[in-house]
């Protein structure tokens, strides 16, 4: 039997991907920064960084429908970026949380750093290999408990519209960090320091487990016609991107990747030895079964 | 054999050999598709972002404060004394005493403001430089219970 061999993907092109995305997130935090910093030196009609906000628009939606008034701390820009939310989840997925949220940015930089440590210090490496073959477990654990991101979802938009009030507002860690300036002790402060304490040992922890704008666009990105898909035919059956995904989901196994906790990171397609394997496909209905080898394909192969 | 055995490579075009134990989940689908180069996907995604917030700053909609609008930088309209919910915390003392029903003394009295207080402070202000604990819900309380020294 001959051997197979499939095109290498280049460096290059996986560094375009990770420096752009690693741009824009910078980008985003610093003008984040820059706002809550402008709105601390009190600069008469600044914008209030909770302005920014794409999820206080879904919490307000029910009001602003109901009585054409938005609740506190809520202003129509939030509205704007809601629907702008719900825009590129129909075309893009997850897009929002992999490349634009300042808080996802947060987690994954404490995460990068505390794995660059990890990554160098070998009893770390055997202490958590140690962990994962003790706890087998926590798959089904971390399973169950991104059902969390709904929760707080119903909870955070039923409540705002049954009180008027925005009640996730008191526990949202990225309201926290936009009053950091403030060094009030709140609850709300608690749960960024908790979620930012767990992002040492876990990948974007808020995302997976609690963030109610993840599980809008997870629904609403259902119905995108853009994913990444995956060619068996140039796959070598590692793990590679499986290992690269910070939601952790297994590329590997499907064909294309449409679970909700998808957010178009790239990072698997980053990280892909292999250059035909894993791309960023748009699809459209087609007369012919196709298989996914042929990438590019307007009519289609029969299996 | 190493999955990075490249026998049949050229500079161009580096190639990677398939294992031999590697069995890859088989792919199948009833869509058609098109690759997508990444840098396009990005490229798009945040054009249409800019497209919408651009588009909706133009319309007036993307209103970022309270107290001014973001499109033309006006002021917005003065409290009209009909509900406390209208108080904010950039609102001056003055503004305030205005709108309600509300002495200034009686103000000043309820939340030991310091008498050389000037009413152009805001109530953020106040709050913030630990001037008195004018907090604006606690503010609308008072004027809604009949605004009692």
């Amino acid at each position: 039997m001959s051997a197979t061999f499939v095109p290498r993907r280049s460096p290059r092109s996986a560094r375009q991907i990770r420096w752009s995305r690693h741009l824009v997130q910078t980008a985003i935090v610093a003008w984040v920064a820059w706002t809550i910093w402008s709105k601390a030196v009190a600069a008469p009609g600044a914008a209030s960084p909770e302005a920014f906000c794409p999820f206080g628009g879904f919490e307000t939606a029910f009001t602003w429908i109901t009585t054409g008034a938005t609740v506190a701390h809520v202003h129509t820009a939030n509205l704007v970026l809601a629907g702008i939310v719900v825009v590129l989840a129909l075309v893009g997925r997850g897009f929002f949380c992999g490349w634009l949220c300042p808080l996802g940015s947060i987690q994954e930089a404490i995460r990068g750093m505390a794995r660059a440590v990890t990554d160098r210090a070998p009893w770390m490496r055997r202490t958590g290999r140690a962990i994962r073959a003790n706890a087998p477990w926590w798959p089904r654990v971390d399973h169950i408990l991104r059902y969390g991101r709904y929760v707080v979802l119903v909870w955070a938009i039923g409540g705002a519209a049954v009180t008027g009030v925005m009640v996730f507002r008191e526990f949202d860690p990225w309201n926290a960090l936009l009053s950091i300036a403030e060094f009030e002790i709140s609850t709300a402060f608690v749960v960024l320091i908790a979620v930012l304490g767990l992002s040492v040992f876990v990948d974007r922890p808020f995302c997976r487990y609690a963030c109610p704008l993840g599980a809008v666009q997870g629904l609403i990105g259902k119905a995108s016609p853009l994913a990444i898909q995956r060619n068996a035919d140039a796959c070598l059956g590692c793990t590679i991107c499986n290992n690269a995904c910070p939601m952790n989901i297994e590329v590997n196994q499907v064909t294309r990747v449409t679970d909700t906790n998808c957010i178009g990171c790239l990072e698997c397609v980053a990280a892909c030895p292999s250059q035909n394997a894993i791309a960023v496909t748009v699809t459209f209905p087609s007369r012919l079964p196709v298989h996914t080898s042929d990438f590019d394909t307007k009519e289609g192969v029969l299996l | 054999m190493s999955t990075l055995d490249t026998s049949p490579s050229t500079p161009e075009q580096p190639m990677l050999r398939i294992p031999a134990s590697a069995h890859p989940v088989p792919t199948h689908t009833k869509h058609g598709n098109r690759r997508i180069p990444a840098l396009v996907y990005v490229g798009v995604l945040l054009a249409v972002i800019a497209a919408l917030v651009v588009g909706s700053q133009s319309l007036g909609w993307f209103r970022t404060t309270g107290q001014m609008t973001a499109s033309s930088g006006e002021r917005v309209a003065p409290l009209s004394g009909a509900s406390t919910s209208d108080i904010k915390g950039w609102m001056s003392l003055q503004d305030v005493l205005d709108a309600y029903p509300v002495t200034k003394d009686a103000m000043y009295a309820h939340f030991a403001i310091p008498a050389d207080t000037p009413t152009t402070t805001t109530l953020s202000e106040l709050n913030e430089g630990a001037i008195a604990a004018v907090d604006v819900p606690s503010l609308r309380s008072w004027i809604d219970d009949g605004a009692t020294p």
